[in-house]
Order: structure tokens, then sequence, then C-alpha cells
């Protein structure tokens, strides 16, 4: 699997330089403008790389659930989940990165590459994106419980992301994931395999109305347990506002953990169920950017 | 003999800031105008390579929206939110002098490398079709 996932890799790579090779010499394939307006879509991440030298702030912020109304103000005063990152485009198609979430004290790098990008020309008809993310657990020892190994703590995501903006108010992306954890309480799948759905709808030069949904494919071709431990998929939607250098993307969802394998693994929050009230939680995206 | 009436002090001191107010309309509210640019020869002799395609009107006004309104407002007059905070004003796109003594390649240079107060968006706008549309959608205001 492992050789497959590089020859791949290796392919598209050696497709792009030949592109590369080729645009030089014919007429340039231009991408197509801003498909998103951020790197990231909620609790997922779009195809957007900056232009190389680019560095961006990242802080991710989410409120409590919102079923107890007033009493905790919608979840605004409940206890809050926070993620503060820092990401650069070393080139026009790759950019690295690293934060700090406080749940579960996840300290993690990424890096995402767009293999192809959508032209304008229609010759590239969409952007071809690969995520990848390991996370480190950094809570004290005694949590991973006995024979503590350091590997206890990683966690790791790789993803390939399919965009296409279809015009310029309407963008749609499909992904598809694997995530895994290294140790996990008892009963709990260390594997998971993800579909994910995403877009954003241009309301304005400047607004939009963003969406992400989050699927875990619950399969007993790879689960270690029976009966299955089914983790939820996860909903958000938000409104968003961008501007030269900010970007605001104000939400609602229901992802627990701002780690992508973490939600896809652990998320425990049924976004259907409103019988005990919204399952919703409010939540922030907001970015910076600085150009070198 | 007719006595003076005792001066009201909450009414002189209401009289007084109605006034006040009112002087906000009067006195005069312009910020200073930026000096004349200085703008290198090739940048002035510069031509537009995507003249006459007008669709890029609009790829220049989703441009504009994001990166120039906060301070050059709506309708390029200079009145964006942000135009407040700026020492000098930023400027009345809107105004026929304006339009007519700057050549398509002043407002590139102004636009795009910018001095002072405006910002250089060499980095922001890398791509020249997207700063050509800029120009563009500002002919246009």
């Amino acid at each position: 699997m492992r050789k497959v996932v590089i020859c791949v890799i290796l392919l598209c790579w050696m497709m792009n330089l030949a592109m590369a090779q080729e645009t030089s010499k014919a007429e340039k394939r231009e991408p197509v403008r801003s498909p998103y307006e951020s790197g990231i879509l909620l609790d997922n991440q779009t195809c957007v790389i900056y232009p190389a030298n680019t560095l961006e702030f990242l802080l991710e912020h989410r409120f409590g659930p919102m079923k107890y109304g007033m009493e905790d103000l919608f979840g605004i005063w409940a206890p809050a989940n926070i993620y503060l990152g820092l990401n650069y485009s070393i080139t026009d198609y790759l950019i690295v990165g690293a934060g700090t979430a406080k749940t579960n004290r996840l300290q993690d790098i990424h890096w995402k590459w767009d293999i192809l990008k959508q032209s304008r020309s229609g010759s590239i008809p969409v952007f071809v994106t690969y995520y990848g993310d390991i996370a480190m657990d950094a809570r004290n020892k005694s949590v991973f419980g006995d024979n503590y190994k350091f590997a206890d703590r990683l966690s790791y995501l790789t993803e390939i992301i399919v965009t296409r903006k279809f015009y310029d108010r309407l963008t749609l992306q499909v992904s598809g994931s694997f995530s895994h954890i290294n140790k996990v309480p008892e009963g709990q799948d260390h594997d998971k395999i993800g579909l994910s759905f995403g877009g954003r709808f241009r309301v304005s030069p400047q607004s939009s109305i963003i969406v992400c949904y989050d699927l875990p494919i619950n399969t007993k071709a790879i689960t270690e347990n029976i009966p299955l431990p089914a983790s939820m998929p996860n909903f958000s939607i938000a409104w968003e506002i961008a501007t030269a250098a900010h970007d605001f993307q104000i939400m609602l969802g229901t992802a627990n953990y701002l780690n992508r394998q973490y939600n896809m693994i652990y998320n425990n929050v049924d976004w259907t169920d409103w019988s005990h009230g919204s399952p919703l939680m409010l939540g922030l995206n907001l970015t910076r950017l600085w150009s070198f | 003999m007719k006595t003076l009436k005792r001066i009201n002090a909450p009414a002189m001191l209401g009289v007084f800031l109605i006034a006040l107010f009112l002087m906000a309309f009067v006195l005069p509210q312009e910020k200073k105008k930026g000096g004349t640019w200085n703008i290198p020869e090739k940048y002035k002799t510069m031509k537009n390579p995507y003249a006459g395609q007008k669709d890029l009107i609009n790829v220049g006004k989703m441009l504009y929206a994001k990166n120039c309104k906060s301070c050059h407002g709506t309708n390029g007059k200079g009145d964006g939110p942000r135009a407040a905070g700026l020492t000098t004003h930023p400027g009345d796109f809107s105004n026929v002098t304006w339009q007519k003594n700057n050549t398509d390649g002043d407002l590139y240079y102004m636009a795009i490398i910018g001095r002072d107060e405006m910002p250089n968006f060499e980095k922001k706008i890398p791509d020249e079709q997207d700063r050509w549309s800029i120009i563009m959608y500002l002919r246009t205001l």
C-alpha cells in the first residue's frame, strides 16, 4: 500500500514538472483566481496555497455546545478549544506549518501541496491537493497508561483534495483521507478512512457562505473491534468575510477537536440529534497574511 | 431700568454643545492631499495589454472590493472606513480631472507600487492580468 502511495505521489510530481516545462514553452497556464479566500475551510483544508514567501497566522476558536442556551450564553461562557498556528508558503505550490491546540495539548506539523492547479483555460479542470499532518499529544505521560513510549503520542493524517471552481461564485471540493492514532482507548479504532465535502458560494466580492461535511467511513473492513465504534460525521457552516490580508469565518459546527485526524476518529457529536438541544457550537477562524 | 436675567448655565452649555456639533459641518474636514507622484518614465508609458477585454472589469471589481475598498470606499471617493485613520486623503477616483490627467501606467504605479501610506501590492497581487483588471475597474469609477 505504501509503495502504491509513493508511486502515485512520484507520478503526480513528474506530471507537475512536465507541465511546468511545457508552460515555459507554450501558453501560460494561469491558475483560476481565488477558488477560496483562505487555506482553511472550517474544519477542513482548501486547495489555496498563497504566493511564495507568504506567512499566515491562523487562529481557530470553538466555544462550547449551544444546547444549554442562556445558562452559558449559548456556549460562549463554556470551556472552549483554541488553535494557534503559523503557515509559510515555500513556493506557490507548497506550504508548511505548525500549530498548537488546547484540547489534548495537540502540537502539529502539516504540509500542503497543490499537485495540480485548475487553469483558467480549462486545460486542467480541477485542483488536486495533498495534505498531510502529524500531531503530538503533549499531555502528561501518565495519560497514556502502562508501557509508555513516545510514539504513543503521535497521530497522522493524509488527505487528497479535489477542488473545482465552477464559476466566480461557486467552488466545490471532495476529499478522501486516512487517519491513524497510535494509541487509543480500548475498544476504539486506530484507523479511519474519511470522505469530506465542502464548498463556497460567494454572496458578494468579500462575503461568502462556506460549508464543510466530514464523513468517517465506519467500515468493518478495517475495524479492529466488534461492535464497531462509530465516529460521527461533522457538519459546519459559516459566513466568511475576506479582505486583502485577513479572512474571518464565523461558524456553527460540531467538531470536538481542532485537528483533522482526531475529528475523524473521535468526533462523538451527532449533528442531526436535536433532542437535547442544539448540538452545534459557535466558532471562529481568523487568518492574517504577511508577504515577504 | 431693566435688569439682565441671570445666565442659565445648563442652557448655555447646551447651546455651546450644539454649536460645537454644528461646527463639525462647517470646519474643513479635508485631509492633507498627498504630494505629486514621482512616477518613473517606464511606468508612465506602460500600456494596458488587456485593453478591450471588458470581462476583466468584473475581475477588477472583485479585487478592488477585497484590496482597496476599505480605504478608497465603494465608489472610489476616498471615503472607506479605514480612510479616517490615514494622514493623507486616499484620493477621489471619480474626479474627471484625475482620470484625465493620469495614464494607465500612472494608475498602475500608484495602485501596485505605492508609496508612504499607499501599500505595495506587488506580492499580494502577483498576477499581471489581475493588476490591470483593477486599473480597468478604476477607469469605470
